[in-house]
């Protein structure tokens, strides 16, 4: 199959449990995983860094500015 | 990104949405997140593996910035990395939910993880009950969405699962069967950059350095023979390497005694010849995580190929977490479902 029919096989986001199992029972893993990079969405707020200690609360952007200045010293100062 | 990780021999095993979707899910994901063995030495790999995507930190939607070095020392800082790769999304998890309180890490996950393959790469992936927990217990509008999915694909896999899976044979009539041809494990081969170790097989002067390590291995497992019983024991393999076994002794850069291995001989029926028993692996603390335990393994596995044995075969603590993923790094399956039994005589 070429990459255009592949493609037309392809499932919408959108089909049915079923609809998507009788496609993913057809393909690799590794067309699952182009169909899924294909269909991805953009990062959310909850999918960003947590850093060591802060109790699994997600670092804010600021929080994460001053992290990579903290570690930028370290390198300075020779790891 | 997986040619990558392979490339720096990072040690990790795949988790999220990858993992979901190897267990056949079809869900949207562009991001590959990981799970990778926390020491240093790995984190340093996975590092410089960053640094080849040419990594940025994503520390909002839609922004990215550059690290000036990502080293081992600044991962392990994160209890997850969100990056933006060249190749993709790439999160580093230093572990995911398995209680409220806690995370199962790479140890757990790779004692229960399965093996599948892409690009030609053999990849190591979470069970998918260690997926769905995980997830269940984020409870990120994300996991809620995946969750219906993943729960008809456990039920499928239950459904699927072989019924003389759930009533095996007995132990007894198992014992030491072979690996089928298609899971042969491969060859262990050493990482890159870790040393290798010079191995040498256990004569009577290596005794006096042998005994110290000895004693410290009973010590580590509850018992407390004397030193003559120990050296009887030693001089008995000396005396018959051919049908009683050998011991081999590893050093540090400095010469030093660190850890020690004991193979001893059998048969089995199942096996249709000998098999070499894994009685001792020993490495003491300060040289843990060195690579001695792989040596000393691959020394006893090449020793069971040279003397005709079948396989090389062992028992450990289920909880000994740190063993088990040194296990299956040299490439050994372990058999979940049977139970070791002693008897005196």
């Amino acid at each position: 199959m070429d990459r255009e029919s592949a493609y037309a096989a392809w499932p919408s986001p959108d089909a049915s449990f079923d609809e998507r199992q009788a496609w993913a029972a057809t393909v690799s893993f590794e067309e699952r995983l182009k169909w899924a990079a294909k269909h991805a969405l953009p990062r959310t707020d909850d999918d960003t860094p947590i850093l060591v200690g802060s109790g699994g609360r997600r670092a804010t952007p600021e929080e994460l500015l001053e992290f990579i200045a903290r570690e930028q010293e370290r390198i300075a100062r020779g790891g | 990104m997986i040619d990558a990780l392979a490339r720096h021999e990072v040690q990790y095993v795949i988790v999220g949405g990858w993992a979901a979707i190897q267990h056949g899910a079809v869900r949207r994901t562009d991001d590959l997140d990981i799970c990778p063995e926390w020491s240093r030495a790995n984190l340093d790999r996975l590092g410089a593996a960053l640094r080849e995507l040419d990594a940025e930190l994503a520390i909002s939607p839609g922004k990215t910035v550059p690290v000036p070095v990502i080293d081992g020392v600044l991962l392990s800082r994160m209890q997850i990395g969100t990056w933006q790769t060249r190749a993709g999304g790439f999160d580093i998890l230093r572990g995911i939910p398995k209680t409220a309180t806690s995370e199962a890490r790479f140890e757990e996950l790779s004692a229960r993880a399965t093996t599948a393959e892409i690009s030609g790469r053999k990849i190591r992936v979470a069970d998918l009950e260690d997926v769905v927990r995980s997830k269940r217990i984020a409870d990120r509008p994300k996991d809620h969405e995946a969750l219906p999915e993943l729960d008809k694909l456990r039920e499928a896999a239950a459904a699927a699962r072989p019924r003389d899976a759930a009533f095996p044979s007995p132990p007894s009539q198992q014992l030491h069967q072979p690996p089928s041809p298609s899971t042969q494990p491969q060859p262990y081969r050493p990482r890159k950059g870790q040393q290798t170790h010079p191995l040498e097989r256990v004569e009577e002067r290596s005794l006096p350095e042998l005994l110290p390590l000895a004693r410290d291995y009973c010590e580590f497992n509850g018992v407390d023979p004397s030193d003559n019983e120990l050296l009887a024991l030693f001089r008995a393999l000396i005396a018959d390497p051919t049908h009683g076994g050998v011991q081999f002794l590893a050093r540090d850069g400095d010469g030093r005694p660190v850890g020690f291995a004991s193979l001893f001989w059998t048969w089995s029926t199942w096996a249709t010849g000998r098999i070499g028993i894994l009685g001792d692996l020993y490495v003491a603390p300060q040289a843990r995580g060195t690579g001695i335990g792989e040596a000393l393994i691959e020394a006893c596995r090449t020793e069971c190929r040279a003397h005709g044995a079948r396989g090389l075969t062992w028992s450990t603590a289920k909880g000994n977490v740190r063993a088990r993923a040194l296990y299956e790094r040299v490439g050994a399956r372990s058999r979940v479902d049977w139970i070791d039994y002693w008897l005196d005589t």
